[in-house]
């Protein structure tokens, strides 16, 4: 075996080598100075590193960490709710609305519905994220309803904007649910 | 990790983990009081500010706690939190836009490249008592470049295998152990030049 690289030399200092790596360049190290002494060297300063200490932490430092630790359970859990009774008290208003007056004032309430929606956004990025959804998914609805209002205003005016209603009230409340019986990965205030 | 580094079972920090996830605080502090020193070690080498090495410490925590329902069994906890400790740290050096010298190579031509042997007349050794030159290697280790130090600082602070190192990083295992390799020449040229 010629001599090592210095990969080598490490290699087998860190003992990241196979058995027979190991035994050849220990064949080698036997009968050669100059590795040997390349060895000795490397072998001291891996020494020196491992000598190496850092700086303490400041004994409240666990104590700091789980403090700032985010406690989100319970008032997200707030937030939700708060969210939900927000969107169940419009949807039941705008479905009332829309079948007493025949469809004349489902403008109307979706708009009033969207913009307090809006509003409640600006609460907070929990809420946002949930309306942002609902948005989504409402202006998915108008679209079908737009269409859907139409066509089922031709053939059965009374079922067609009842069919309506339910899905529009059912669906969105129903994925909300699911929202809220969902499960946390945060703490949920067992403890103080 | 470190000089302390305590052995705990992977199947025990995973059962922490589920414990945690779970709303156990307890159980996240344990792996906090684990972990907290070696992660705060990685920062202090690398950052050299003891206030900000003990925010990003935290902040770290903070994100793993978060994040924790993404955490992978697959992957030891600590790989894990230090994939997360090393992606804070590069946003902390893209904001401060770091002056420390940088290294710009190929992984894969780096792969290929042999390390030449130095000549070996002036053993560090021989110079210098073993006080002296660990005084020496801590003001080297802080001149390394950034790409290197980090991996030195991984492999021989944290005491990583080059495998955790590599899936903490994404490198292939052939570079990190070639540019460790190439870090610890460095230092070693280093302590020699007096």
């Amino acid at each position: 075996m010629s001599c090592p690289g210095i990969y080598e030399i490490y290699a087998y200092l860190e003992e990241e080598m196979s058995a027979g790596e190991r035994a050849a360049l220990e064949e080698h190290l036997a009968r050669c100075p100059r590795c040997q002494r390349l060895l000795a060297d490397r072998r001291q300063l891996l020494a020196a590193i491992s000598e190496l200490s850092g700086p303490e932490l400041p004994p409240e430092f666990t104590a700091r960490i789980m403090t700032a630790l985010p406690r989100f359970d319970t008032p997200s859990r707030l937030w939700f709710f708060l969210a939900g009774g927000i969107y169940a008290f419009f949807a039941l208003t705008m479905t009332v609305l829309l079948l007493g007056s025949g469809g004349v004032l489902f403008r109307f309430c979706f708009e009033l519905f969207r913009g307090t929606f809006n509003l409640a956004s600006d609460l907070s990025s929990l809420i946002f994220r949930i309306i942002h959804s609902i948005y989504g998914l409402l202006k998915t609805f108008i679209i079908f309803l737009k269409l859907a209002s139409e066509i089922l205003s031709q053939i059965a005016p009374p079922p067609g904007l009842l069919v309506i209603a339910f899905v529009l009230v059912s669906v969105p409340v129903l994925a909300l649910i699911r929202v809220l019986l969902r499960g946390s990965n945060y703490y949920r205030g067992e403890k103080a | 990790m470190n000089k302390q580094k305590q052995i705990m079972n992977a199947d025990e920090e995973k059962e922490l983990v589920v414990r945690s996830l779970k709303g156990d605080r307890d159980a996240f502090e344990t792996l906090v009081r684990k972990y907290q020193q070696a992660v705060f070690n990685y920062f202090i080498r690398l950052i050299q500010e003891r206030e900000l090495s003990l925010d990003m410490t935290q902040e770290v925590f903070l994100r793993a706690y978060a994040a924790l329902h993404t955490y992978k069994e697959k992957y030891r906890f600590s790989t894990w939190l230090f994939r997360i400790a090393s992606n804070l740290l590069i946003d902390q050096w893209r904001k401060k836009k770091s002056p420390a010298l940088s290294i710009d190579v190929d992984p894969e031509a780096e792969d290929r490249q042999p390390i030449q042997i130095p000549d070996n007349t002036a053993s560090p050794a021989e110079v210098l008592e073993k006080k002296q030159m660990i005084e020496k290697i801590e003001q080297a280790i802080s001149q390394l470049p950034e790409a290197w130090r980090e991996l030195f600082v991984l492999r021989h602070m944290n005491d990583f295998s080059y495998e955790e190192i590599a899936a903490i990083k994404a490198l292939p295992v052939g570079t990190v152990k070639n540019r460790v390799y190439q870090a610890k020449e460095w230092l070693r040229a280093k302590l020699e030049e007096k």
